[in-house]
């Protein structure tokens, strides 16, 4: 009895190997749905496609049954090569089920908005939280799950969850590409997770899930995320729709586009030719490049969390009904208090003159809130 | 027929005397009770207890399994009680900020937005039936109940710092 137990243990299942020759002319396209595949870059010019499940604490019946309903085919033709993935039960990295007869509660207040507090994080500091993820969902998934449920017994005693109450499949699903190829990807509710610097042409939708990346950069660029997460350690080129980004991240953006709404975004650095449009979203720019050039900002209804460049550089701020909150809310400025239509020229900071200038900031805001935190102030 | 019972023991007649070899004949009579006597039958009834036992066994497993099937997992039943308490306060959420806004565009965006979140929580809570001890299925419908609240409290909460008299620092650009 010991013995199988201990055997269905970390079961291991390849449920997919193969492997495509490649040129220049070659178009990958990636259609996901509940899956988590991480690309990584090929270096023998073939794209190789190699997936492998593990299952923990699972019984060979519940294995089976989970790989019948994942659902991989790959295949080239005409020199497109295309995935078709696909799994009934969502997985990701590290995909934790409770087992059956548990009882549980949900944390709420885990799943409610933290109010940290606000302080000017470096690109490095950014960086590391970007990277620490792009492996596992968590180095502790106990942690992961008791920070968010708790195990009930039948006297409604509540507990932690220990190791072995909880089932765990881990997905290895990696996809090795030749840098240039066209890519395309079509996800739903799944997992993108692109641990090399991607250069390759980048087009598609991720619709729910997580994208964890390194640079992706190409100036044709063309992808839309929604209700999804984004961690990106920098963003080059491009045109980027975000809509309800949750948490998200990007260390670096530079000569790109971005629309957006019902967003939250935290930017370590803005470099150059970065503009942005958008709908009641809440960013962070926290750091600005010594040559940014040019940053446009067209919102309505966002929240502006902003850090003021350390070199000399210009401000303008346009727009109406819009409040300025210094110091931790401590001073406010009342910046045009009219919501009709017209705009009006509601602030300008012209740049030191015989100085250098990094670059200039336009502000076109209706009815927003620009917070300037403490240590933004350029003396 | 009444009778002192303090007589019953005096009188010494009626007493008969106790044959001398007593102790041993009692000892033979207690020897011989003690040999069980050997029941041709004693098998039927071990099988007997055995076949009821396992009756009641299998009717109780019957029985559990037929509770099981008609009762609701206790995560089913946990995550159903948060989506209801969601569920009241988001609609609480939406009236109050429908009574502050003063702009239909933004009231028109914010239910589109809603009715989004909604069509996807429908999608997810269809995984979750298939997938009920999923915890990212469950992590999924919380923070999509959770964004549709939070939404809703954040833009209230954006509209009266817009509409907030400045009672200190003013200063109009």
């Amino acid at each position: 009895m010991l013995i199988t137990s201990v055997m269905l243990n970390a079961q291991q299942h390849k449920i997919l190997s193969e492997s495509f020759t490649a040129d220049t002319n070659t178009t990958t396209i990636f259609n996901l749905d509940n899956i988590t595949v991480a690309l990584e870059e090929s270096t023998d010019g073939k794209v190789h496609v190699d997936y492998i499940m593990e299952f923990d604490g699972y019984s060979k019946k519940e294995i089976n049954s989970f790989l019948d309903e994942i659902k991989v085919e790959v295949g080239k033709f005409d020199n497109h090569i295309t995935l078709n993935a696909s799994s009934e039960n969502k997985i990701s990295l590290e995909t934790y089920e409770f087992k059956t007869t548990d009882a549980i509660t949900i944390n709420q207040s885990f799943f409610e908005s933290k109010k940290d507090s606000v302080s000017r994080k470096s690109l490095e500091v950014l960086h590391l939280e970007i990277e620490q993820n792009n492996r596992s969902i968590q180095g502790n998934s106990l942690k992961y799950i008791n920070d968010r449920f708790k195990k009930v017994d039948k006297n409604g005693k509540v507990t932690d969850f220990k190791k072995g109450g909880i089932k765990m499949m881990r997905s290895r699903f990696t996809i090795r590409i030749p840098p240039y190829l066209k890519l395309i990807v079509n996800a739903k509710e799944s997992g993108l997770y692109i641990r090399h610097h991607l250069r390759n042409e980048l087009t598609g939708t991720l619709i729910g899930g997580t994208l964890k990346t390194k640079e992706i950069s190409n100036p044709y660029n063309k992808v839309k995320i929604e209700n999804a997460t984004l961690e990106a350690i920098a963003i080059e080129g491009g045109d980027f729709d975000f809509i309800n980004l949750k948490s998200s991240k990007i260390g670096s953006i530079q000569n790109t586009k971005i629309t957006s709404e019902f967003s939250k975004v935290e930017i370590g650095e803005i470099r150059k030719n970065v503009t942005i449009t958008d709908f009641n979203s809440e960013y962070y720019f926290y750091n600005w490049a010594k040559d940014f050039t040019r940053f446009n900002l067209y919102s309505e209804y966002s929240k502006i969390h902003f850090w003021y460049p350390k070199a000399n550089h210009s401000l303008k701020v346009i727009g109406n009904n819009t409040k300025n909150l210094v110091s931790n809310n401590k001073f406010e400025i009342n910046m045009q208090p009219t919501s009709k239509e017209e705009k009006y020229t509601m602030m300008v900071k012209e740049p030191h003159p015989g100085e250098k200038l990094s670059g200039q900031i336009f502000f076109d805001i209706v009815h927003g809130i620009i917070y300037s935190h403490n240590d933004a102030i350029k003396k | 027929m009444k009778q002192d019972i303090r007589t019953l023991f005096t009188e010494e007649d009626d007493l008969k005397p106790l044959p001398k070899n007593h102790r041993s004949e009692f000892a033979d009579k207690l020897k011989k009770q003690s040999k069980p006597k050997q029941n041709p039958y004693t098998w039927l009834g071990v099988a007997a207890i055995l076949i009821m036992a396992l009756t009641i066994g299998f009717n109780a497993l019957e029985m559990e399994t037929k509770l099981e099937q008609n009762q609701v997992s206790p995560i089913v039943a946990q995550v159903e009680a948060v989506e209801a308490a969601y569920l009241k306060d988001i609609e609480t959420e939406w009236q109050s900020f429908v009574a502050i806004a003063d702009d239909a565009i933004l009231v028109e965006r914010f239910r589109k937005k809603l009715k989004d979140l909604d069509a996807d929580y429908q999608n997810i809570s269809l995984q979750f039936k298939g997938d009920s001890n999923n915890i990212l299925v469950i992590e999924a419908l919380v923070e999509n109940l959770q964004t549709r609240l939070q939404i809703l409290k954040d833009i209230q909460k954006h509209i009266n710092i817009l509409n907030q008299k400045n009672e200190h620092h003013e200063k109009s650009i």
